[in-house]
C-alpha cells in the first residue's frame, strides 16, 4: 500500500503531520506515497471513475494542506480517509443528481434502505455527528469480523467479493453478516431514540 | 428519504476505529491488492489441481477405452478408432442394389448364428473426410452356410442408440447380448475402403460385412419370436414358404425357413 520515500523509508505518520505543520510541499508526495492507493480505492468505491477520483485524490491533498495548521490531527489515517471520504461522497451526489453511478456505494446505500424507513428529514432532529457517535459505539460492540465487514463495506464501499476475499470465506457469509448487521444496527439506534 | 444519512454519519466514526481498521486490513493483507487470503488461495490450489488431475485421469481413460486402430494396409493421411457412442454421426446413404431373398441367401458367404458380444464404433477419418460405422463381434454357434470362423467381427452403418429409431430399422434395435441368424459376406482380402485419396484394406478391422443394412439377419426376441426386415421374408406364393408376417411364428419356424432357404439354393445351383 505504500511505497518508500527517496530514501527508502517510510515516513511516519507524525513526520507527516509535522511536514504539513512546517508548510513543506514534500508532505503532500508522502501522503500520496504512503496512502494514495488507499484513498483512491475509497474514492473509486464511492465514484467509479478514474478521473473524478484522481481529482478527488488533489481536492483532499488540498484540504489536508489547508487544514494543517491551524489543526493537527492526532490520527492521521482517519483524518485524510475522513476528508476523501466526505469529498468523494460530495462529488457522488453531484454526479448522481443527473444520473445513476454504478458504484458500490450505490449499491451500499440501496442495502441500508432496508433500515430507513421514513422519509422525513431526520438530520434536523439528529445531527449526523451524533449518529455517527451512536454508530462507534454500536462498531465497538461488534466481533472482529463483523467490525471488518461493517466497516469495509460501509465506510470504504468496498465490494462484497473484495471482502469475502480477504476474510477467506464465502460471499453468501459475508452477506449474512452484513444483514445480521443491520438488522442490529436498526434496532441499537432505536434503543438511543433515533427511528430513522 | 435522505438516504445519505448514515453514509454520512459514518464519517463520524471515532478515528481509533477506522486507524486500527486500517492497521488490521495492513497486517490482514500485507499489500492488500497482491495478497489473497492463504486459506482461499490453498483451496484454488486444490481446486485446480484435483481439477487437472482429473481432466489427465479421463483423458487417460478415453484413449485406453477408445483406443486406435492399427491398421497394416493402407494409403495416405488416415486413421481409424474407437469412439464413444454419442459420438457418432450418420452417413450419407448409399443406395445399395435389390437383391431378391433367394438372392441374399445365394450371394452370403456366410450365414450362421450366434449372439452378439460387442457392437464399437468407430471413425474413420480419410484425410478429414469423416466416415462412421459400428463394428459388430458375434460369437458364432452354429453355422449353416460357408467357412464362418467362431468369432466375427461384422462392419455395419452406424448404430446410433440413442439417437436412432429403433422400429425404423432392425439395425437400430440389436445390442450386446441379443441372439441371431445372421447373413454376411466375406471381406476379401484386398478388398478396400476410399475416399479422399486415402485407402485402407477393411480385412484389417473386421471379417465380414452384412449382406444388407438392413436385411442382414433375424433376431430371436422374447418368448421364442422373431424379428427380421419384412422383406427379408417371402412372400413366396408359388411355393411351400409360407410366411407372410414374422408376428404368427416362431424362432423355431424362422430356422427351418433358412434352411429351406439355403436348400433351394444349394439346388438351384
Amino acid at each position: 500500500m505504500t511505497k518508500p520515500t527517496e530514501s527508502g523509508q517510510t515516513l511516519s505518520d507524525e513526520q507527516i503531520v509535522e511536514m504539513y505543520w512546517k508548510r513543506e510541499e514534500r508532505a503532500i508526495q508522502e501522503t500520496d506515497n504512503k496512502y494514495g492507493k488507499l484513498l483512491f480505492r475509497i474514492a473509486y468505491n464511492i465514484l467509479h471513475d478514474y478521473c473524478d477520483c484522481e481529482e478527488c485524490q488533489n481536492d483532499t491533498y488540498l484540504g489536508v494542506w489547508n487544514t494543517v495548521p491551524p489543526n493537527r490531527p492526532v490520527v492521521f489515517p482517519a483524518f485524510i480517509t475522513q476528508i476523501m471520504r466526505r469529498i468523494a461522497i460530495n462529488r457522488y451526489k453531484e454526479k448522481n443528481s443527473k444520473k445513476r453511478i454504478p458504484s458500490e456505494l450505490t449499491v451500499c446505500m440501496d442495502e441500508l434502505n432496508d433500515i430507513l424507513q421514513s422519509n422525513e428529514k431526520v438530520e434536523e432532529e439528529y445531527e449526523t455527528k451524533e449518529i455517527g457517535k451512536i454508530i462507534s459505539a454500536y462498531v465497538r460492540k461488534l466481533s472482529i469480523n463483523q467490525r471488518y465487514i461493517f466497516i469495509e463495506r460501509y465506510y470504504f464501499a468496498e465490494s462484497v467479493e473484495c471482502i469475502s476475499e480477504r476474510l477467506g470465506i464465502s460471499e453468501s457469509t459475508v452477506y449474512r453478516y452484513l444483514d445480521k448487521i443491520k438488522y442490529d444496527l436498526k434496532l441499537y439506534l432505536e434503543r438511543n431514540g433515533i427511528y430513522l | 428519504m435522505n438516504k445519505y444519512l448514515i453514509i454520512e454519519a459514518l464519517n463520524y466514526l471515532d478515528d481509533d476505529i477506522i486507524e486500527n481498521h486500517i492497521c488490521r486490513k495492513k497486517i490482514m493483507c500485507g499489500d492488500i491488492n497482491k495478497e489473497k487470503h492463504p486459506m482461499r488461495v490453498r483451496r484454488k490450489l486444490v481446486c485446480a489441481g484435483t481439477l487437472l488431475i482429473l481432466v489427465v485421469f479421463l483423458t487417460g481413460m478415453y484413449f485406453v477405452i477408445f483406443p486406435k486402430i492399427e491398421l497394416d494396409n493402407y494409403v495416405g493421411n488416415m486413421s481409424v478408432k474407437y469412439v464413444p457412442n454419442w459420438f457418432v454421426k450418420s452417413n450419407d446413404n448409399e443406395m445399395l442394389p435389390y437383391y431378391t431373398e433367394t438372392e441374399l441367401f445365394e450371394r452370403a458367404d456366410f450365414v450362421y448364428s450366434g449372439t452378439i458380444k460387442e457392437i464399437k464404433q468407430i471413425k474413420i477419418d480419410f484425410d478429414g473426410i469423416v466416415v462412421y460405422n459400428s463394428l459388430i463381434t458375434i460369437d458364432v454357434d452354429k453355422v449353416y452356410k460357408g467357412e464362418c470362423p467362431s468369432k466375427i467381427t461384422v462392419i455395419a452403418p452406424p448404430i446410433r442408440a440413442f439417437y436412432d429409431d429403433p422400429d425404423s430399422n432392425l439395425l437400430y434395435s440389436i445390442k450386446k447380448g441379443d441372439y441371431g441368424i445372421f447373413l454376411s459376406e466375406q471381406i476379401s482380402e484386398g478388398k478396400q475402403m476410399s475416399e479422399n485419396g486415402c485407402a485402407f484394406e477393411i480385412s484389417d478391422i473386421c471379417d465380414a460385412t452384412f449382406i444388407d443394412g438392413s436385411r442382414f439377419g433375424f433376431i430371436k426376441r422374447k418368448n421364442n419370436t422373431a424379428e427380421c426386415c419384412d422383406t427379408l421374408f417371402p412372400h413366396n406364393n408359388s411355393s411351400d414358404n409360407v410366411f407372410t408376417s414374422l408376428r404368427d411364428y416362431t424362432w423355431d419356424d424362422v430356422v427351418t425357413y433358412v434352411e429351406q432357404m439355403l436348400n433351394t439354393v444349394k439346388k438351384g445351383k
